[in-house]
């Protein structure tokens, strides 16, 4: 067991601030003084999450392809729907935001960002897809207040294939969005932890 | 006003292509319009070329919009280019931040071809 025969340094350098202990050369931070993480308050939105998870939708289709959103569908992502772009949310809000399609969608949706045709699933249209997660998870969280600035997002990930579950290991709430673009059905779904 | 040299700087290349044409659509005259997939990519084009504008993504790989714009001050070559951020990440912390390291305007994602028309109009007329 050692003896601590000298005071590491402390506060001098404001709180956070890390170095070397000039007396005895030890890594020394005064992390441990920063006061109490508090608890996460828990978000939720006047009218439910349904609401701002469909306007930030339409405006990113609006205003990123060109094209409004269609009527939503009555069914679950079946195995067509093999084309998911999955995004991570972290912070004041917990969980991730997914975009799930079919390839046909997903062409679709890169075509119209592209201004081009796009009928085979390449390197374009995952990063497409990619990017419209990434907008619609931004878009919802500006419009919710206090959580552009207590929330961060992971950069996206892009997942190929229809034949799998989800299964979030944290309780919490699932919120699903159905829409078409261009005939094709698409499922954006929050699930957040508690 | 001179054609505009351009840089667009984000790890979307979908987003770099985007951006682009919306500059092409914005009625300005454009000269070169450059990409790049991160920051270091991005200075590295700002040491090989000569630029009047940078659009420039927050959240990328490798190195960062922020890191970016820290590493672009001590450049020579990077003296005098307006910095436009383009980014899902509009809070005003960033906002601010940006700004204090030397951009100059922001644009948020979802946006319009005349946003940006507008966002870049503002920071290069004060200088022409």
């Amino acid at each position: 067991m050692s003896v601590l025969t000298h005071t590491h340094p402390e506060l001098e350098e404001g709180i956070g601030s890390a170095g070397h202990c000039p007396a005895c050369h030890s890594l020394w931070s005064n992390s441990a003084l920063l006061p109490k993480k508090a608890p996460r308050e828990r978000v939720f939105p006047e009218g439910g999450w349904f609401p701002i998870m469909r306007a930030s939708i339409r405006e990113v289709f609006e205003m990123m392809l060109g094209s409004e959103t269609g009527p939503g569908v009555d069914y679950p992502p079946n195995h067509d729907a093999n084309l998911t772009a999955m995004i991570g949310i972290a912070g004041q809000l917990m969980g991730t935001m997914a975009v799930r399609c079919t390839t046909a969608a997903a062409c679709g949706m890169a075509g119209a960002m592209l201004g081009i045709e796009v009928t085979e699933p390449n390197e374009d249209v995952r990063d497409a897809l990619g990017e419209v997660c990434n907008m619609v998870a931004g878009n919802f969280k500006h419009k919710i207040s206090g959580l552009a600035e207590g929330c961060s997002l992971s950069c996206p990930t892009v997942i190929s294939g229809g034949d799998y579950q989800v299964h979030p290991l944290a309780q919490g709430e699932r919120v699903v969005v159905s829409f078409t673009f261009q005939g094709e059905p698409v499922w954006v779904s929050l699930d957040l932890h508690e | 006003m001179k054609a505009i040299d351009v840089l667009i700087i984000d790890d979307s290349s979908v987003m770099r292509k985007i951006v682009g044409r919306a500059l092409r659509q914005s009625g300005m005259e454009m000269g070169a319009i450059l990409e790049a997939g991160d920051g270091v990519e991005g200075l590295a084009q700002v040491r090989t070329n000569r630029l009047d504008l940078i659009l420039c993504d927050i959240n990328m790989p490798v190195m960062d919009g922020m890191e970016f714009l820290r590493q672009l001050r001590t450049e020579e070559k990077g003296k005098g280019i307006s910095v436009v951020m383009v980014t899902t990440e509009g809070s005003e912390s960033h906002v601010i931040d940006a700004i204090s390291l030397g951009a100059r305007g922001y644009i948020r994602k979802p946006f319009t071809a005349e946003q940006v028309k507008e966002s870049v109009l503002g920071v290069l007329e004060p200088q022409s």
